[in-house]
This record gives structure tokens, C-alpha cells and sequence, in this order.
């Protein structure tokens, strides 16, 4: 079977999405456990058979395809950066920077049973050595981007969400292309190799990405950007301006005062720590400190703004609404967003005590209903 | 042919900004901490602890906005306050970036939100919002940071004439758990009235907000209140 053909046959069918989990187990697994996961390279290994890259197909498309990835395709860092965690694909970036075509050649995935006494040596060489492993995965998943993006149009499911990924990451970006063939992405990875990606805004996309249940294709991508649109409309044109109409159906609600409500501490696009490992970042958020019983307590009411009364709110304000509805005593904010702590201190525990949605009728427009949540 | 939907994106907006403030920042002794987010900080240690403006950026769609706070660490503070918490709430992990003194113009001037900056949409409007910031800092940042080099200084403040009964929504805040450290800080600063500050600060914490009173149990050192001043009496 000829190698192109090989990769096509076992990418067959599979997500894209679903292989990109697969790196963040993967990835994940390396720096938690410092092991690689039998799975990838054993093939006796049950798991083996569903894993999405298999290493010798992969090494094994030859010196040309190696020769490539020296150019290493944007799907690369795009795909660790949504795939894995913030500061472990921060990692695994810089080190794939620094890899050649011919370190690349030496790496073969056979060689990691080799590795794992390494990792039992502990210390210095077992980091490094995993360092190296993520580096290998990495690269192969870099194989397996190219082999989907080499057969993009024969593959047109795979290509089709490749080109919406790149929609995506562009929108983050603050570009858009009109057309996909001729940038192919090469602003990701501009961006990515110059560092000036804004890391948290492809994580918040990203979880939107393997949130969307419906197909990702061009008019999800255009309705998440109207959705942003729409969001800094309802901020600036009512939030901000304290506008009164606004706020007495937001009052409402809540189930405070109106007077109460405009007179809190008002935070845009705050991180919240879910209390899971997880976090969200809620649109609009109102606070007030209380003390009880001796402690003092900062509660909070949260907007999220949606599109349409039917846009479904994101896996992680889910997780967050799950967690205000159960009493969580775990939800904090964000520490990393230190431009904020002069209004809401860092870490401080939050008491969600109600959460509204403001949605809009599917276009950019003033129109607004206020409904509760929690 | 690539499109530009944002007139200025966040990170647009962090290369002009930097453009504009890293200069600035560097002649006070400030320097840049790179970060591959739109975050990033500008700081200056010494050997109290350190001094930071912490930079961020807001979306306002098709531009941005900056958010920012300037910081203050004092590691004495900070420290005495780590250590009553390894006993009266071991859950909170020391932070090397916990902070002592959080502000902005946004908070002196009594406006409480993060939104407070103008929209900006090109390298023009980014000039003119950093030079709100310069503004800000030469008037009013800086003048307030060195100030509070001295403890009195910040004791005065929140412990003086002008008692505060909290930091939220004043002008500056100390960076969380202000009971604790409003104590410290006047134990620090060798306030006369250190007995009458602690009574205070009982009274306070024992009416809670809907009005009902708490009986604070002074001696209870499972407490932090009544631990704080414990742990302060040991180190006389």
C-alpha cells in the first residue's frame, strides 16, 4: 500500500477533534507520568488498533515528508495548543522549535520501550527524555496533519473541519481569510512561531470547538464571530452605560434591587476557576463583598450573552452553572489576569448567587431578552 | 488576500502598547515580563518586594481596550500573613505573587469596573490610552507606590483617622483578606493604637451584612482573627 494511501486508509472516519484528544492524552500522560502511553507504540497493545497515529506509518513516509516538516505545518502548534494544556503546549512548542529534520530522523517510535528505564532513572533524564517523547508525538501528529491536509480534498469531511480550525484560529487572531486555500493557516503559524498568539483566546475558542456538537463548518464559524459581536454590543450599549431598561429586567432576575445591582464592582470577561481544573471566562460579571459569621464572602452575578435564544451555552459554563447550582465552595477568579485585582483581588473565593443569559435574535442588533439560569 | 475583521485586535494592541510604555517603564527601573498571552507586566523589585503594573486588554469589538492595575508586594506583609495561614487556613497556598496594594484610576477615582479605558482601533487611540496610563503613573501611581515604601504610610491610610471598615470599592484595596492583614500592617508599623485597631476589626467582622450580629469568638484560635494576634504576640 502506498504511504499516502496507508495514512488515508487509517484516518478514515476518525475526527479530527477526537485525534486531537488523543495528543492531549498523550501529551498529558508524558508530563504527568512521564510515560508514553503503550497504546502509541505498542501493537500488541489492545488500544494500539484505535490510536490515530501510528508511528511507523507515520516515520515511514520518507525522507521527502520528513524533509517538510521542518516547516512545520500551523496545524501543529494550533493543533497542541487547543489539544493539550496551556503551559505543557507552551512547553512542547519551544522544544519543537528547536528540532531539525535530522533529529527528527533519528526518532523512532520503536525506541521508546528503551526509553521507559530512563524514566525509572528518575530526575534530570527521565524530564528530558520526555521532553523528547512529547516532541516525537508531536511530530508525529504533525505527520498525520499533513497526510490529512495532502489528501485534504479527497478526504473532504477531515478537510473541510482542517480549514475550519484555521477559520478559527484567524478569528482569534483578529483575521479572517476569504480565502482558505491561500493562506492555509500561515498566520497560526506566524503567530505561534513569534509567540504573539494569544494562547488564552485559542484555548477559549478551542473549548467551543469540542463543545460544538453540530457540524463545525463555515456558518458555526461565522455565527461564533456575530456572537462576539453581539456580546460587546450588549456590554457597551447597555451594560457599561448602566442602562436603565437593562437593568431593572436584569435586576429581576437576579432577584436583587436595581440600585443594588448598578452599585456593584462590574468585571468584564473574568476567568473563573471551576473548582475541576477547569476554567471559564463569564462575560459580565457584578460582585459585592459580604460578611458572615465572622468571614467575609464576595458574591457574585454572572451574564453570559448569547447569540440566540437557542445557542447553547459551552461545555465549561456548564460546568460552571453546575457547579454555582451545587453550592461549590471551590469557584475562585483567575489568578493569571493580574490587571483586574485592583477591583477583585486574585484567588478570591466566589459565591455565585444567580446567572442570567442575554440573548439576541441570531443578527447583530439591539434587540435583547433577559432569562435566568440559576 | 487576508481580511482584517478587527480594526485592533488584543494582540495588535500588546505590540503598540508595548510600543508606547516600554520606554516609559524602563526609565523608572520597570521591566517587561514576557508572556505568550496579551497579559503582561512591567515590574520593578527591590528589596521590600516588588512593584508592578499588570497590563491586560479587553475585547470591544472591532477594537480593544486596555485593563490594567498597579501592584504592590511588601514581602514582610505577605510573609507574616503565609505563615498565620499554614495554621488557620492551610489551604491557601503561599503565592510568591500574592500582592499588599492593588489599584487603578479606575478605583481612585471611585469607578469600579474594569471597562474604564477608551475603545481603540488604531495605533493612534493606543497611543493616546497609554499616555492615560503615563499620565496616571506619574501623577498618581508612582507618588502612591513610593509612598507606601513606608508601612506607616499604608498603616495611616487604612488604620488612621479615616478608619476603614473595607477595602472593596475604596481606592485601593490589599490584595484580599484585608482583615488580616490591616493587623499586620499595623503591627508592622508599631501603630500605638494596635490594641483598639484588633477591637475594631472584631466589631466589624461580627456584624454581618444583612444586619444580624455573630458572636466572634475572641479566643477561638482556630479562628484567623484571633489567631493573627496570637501568632503577632509570639514574635515580640
Amino acid at each position: 500500500m502506498a504511504e499516502e494511501e496507508e495514512v488515508r486508509t487509517h484516518y478514515q472516519g476518525l475526527d479530527f477533534i477526537q485525534a486531537l484528544v488523543e495528543v492531549k492524552e498523550a501529551t498529558l500522560t508524558l508530563c504527568n507520568a512521564a510515560k508514553v502511553p503503550e497504546k502509541y507504540w505498542d501493537d500488541k497493545d489492545a488500544g494500539y488498533a484505535k490510536s490515530p497515529f501510528h508511528g511507523p506509518t507515520l516515520s515511514g513516509i520518507g525522507d521527502g515528508a520528513i524533509a517538510e516538516l521542518r516547516d512545520i505545518p500551523e496545524m501543529v502548534g494550533f493543533g497542541l495548543e487547543i489539544a493539550t494544556e496551556r503551559g505543557k503546549a507552551g512547553e512542547l512548542w519551544n522544544a519543537i522549535k528547536s528540532i531539525t529534520p535530522a533529529k527528527i530522523k533519528k526518532m523512532a517510535l520503536g525506541a521508546a520501550k528503551e526509553k521507559l528505564d530512563k524514566y525509572a532513572a528518575g530526575g534530570n533524564t527521565m524530564k528530558h527524555e520526555a521532553g523528547k517523547d512529547g516532541v516525537q508525538i508531536a511530530m508525529f501528529v504533525s505527520g498525520a496533519v499533513k497526510g490529512i491536509a495532502a489528501n485534504g480534498k479527497k478526504i473532504a469531511e477531515l478537510g473541510e473541519v482542517a480549514d475550519a480550525l484555521e477559520n478559527v484560529a484567524d478569528e482569534a487572531l483578529g483575521q479572517v481569510s476569504k480565502n482558505v486555500d491561500e493562506i492555509a493557516g500561515k498566520s497560526i503559524n506566524k503567530a505561534l512561531k513569534d509567540g504573539d498568539l494569544d494562547v488564552l483566546d485559542v484555548e477559549e475558542i478551542a473549548e467551543e470547538i469540542k463543545d460544538a456538537t453540530t457540524k463545525v463548518d463555515k456558518t458555526w464559524l461565522e455565527n461564533l464571530i456575530k456572537g462576539k459581536k453581539y456580546g460587546q454590543n450588549v456590554t457597551n450599549k447597555y451594560i457599561k452605560s448602566l442602562d436603565d431598561g437593562y437593568f431593572t429586567r436584569a435586576s429581576k432576575e437576579f432577584g436583587i434591587s436595581k440600585e443594588e445591582l448598578k452599585g456593584m464592582v462590574q468585571i468584564e470577561e473574568l476567568q473563573i476557576n471551576i473548582g475541576n481544573g477547569n476554567f471559564a471566562v463569564a462575560d459580565n460579571v457584578w460582585s459585592k463583598k459580604v460578611v458572615v459569621e465572622g468571614k467575609i464572602e464576595i458574591h457574585v452575578y454572572i451574564n453570559e450573552t448569547k447569540l440566540s435564544a437557542g445557542t447553547a451555552p459551552t461545555k465549561r459554563q456548564n460546568e460552571l452553572f453546575s457547579a454555582a447550582k451545587a453550592g461549590s465552595v471551590n469557584i475562585t477568579s483567575k489568578s493569571i489576569r493580574e490587571d483586574v485585582v485592583s477591583i477583585l483581588p486574585k484567588d478570591t473565593k466566589l459565591i455565585i448567587k444567580s446567572i442570567i443569559k442575554t440573548n439576541g435574535n441570531g443578527s447583530v442588533s439591539d434587540f435583547y431578552n433577559i432569562s435566568k439560569i440559576y | 488576500m487576508i481580511m482584517n475583521i478587527w480594526e485592533l485586535s488584543k494582540i495588535q494592541a500588546k505590540e503598540l502598547t508595548i510600543k508606547y510604555l516600554e520606554d516609559f517603564f524602563l526609565l523608572k527601573g520597570y521591566k517587561r515580563k514576557k508572556t505568550q498571552s496579551s497579559y503582561f507586566n512591567f515590574d520593578r523589585k527591590d528589596k521590600t518586594g516588588f512593584d508592578s503594573v499588570a497590563i491586560g486588554y479587553l475585547e470591544s469589538y472591532p477594537g480593544s481596550k486596555i485593563s490594567y492595575s498597579v501592584l504592590k508586594r511588601i514581602d514582610k506583609v505577605e510573609l507574616i500573613k503565609d505563615k498565620i495561614f499554614e495554621i488557620s487556613e492551610p489551604e491557601k497556598v503561599p503565592n510568591k505573587r500574592s500582592l499588599t496594594v492593588a489599584f487603578s484610576q479606575a478605583t481612585v477615582d471611585g469607578i469600579f469596573t474594569n471597562n474604564f479605558m477608551p475603545e481603540m482601533l488604531n495605533e493612534t487611540d493606543v497611543e493616546v490610552s497609554c499616555g492615560i496610563v503615563k499620565d496616571f503613573m506619574l501623577k498618581i501611581g508612582f507618588p502612591m507606590l513610593e509612598k507606601f515604601n513606608d508601612i506607616k504610610e499604608l498603616d495611616k491610610e487604612i488604620n488612621g483617622d479615616n478608619f476603614w471598615t473595607t477595602d472593596w470599592q475604596m481606592p485601593f484595596n490589599l490584595g484580599g483578606d484585608f482583615d488580616i492583614k490591616r493587623i499586620v500592617i499595623a503591627w508592622l508599623a508599631e501603630n500605638p493604637n494596635f490594641e483598639e485597631i484588633v477591637d475594631k476589626t472584631y466589631d466589624i467582622m461580627s456584624q454581618n451584612s444583612d444586619g444580624t450580629y455573630y458572636h466572634y469568638d475572641r479566643s477561638d484560635l482556630s479562628l484567623r482573627i484571633p489567631y493573627t494576634v496570637h501568632y503577632l504576640n509570639t514574635l515580640r
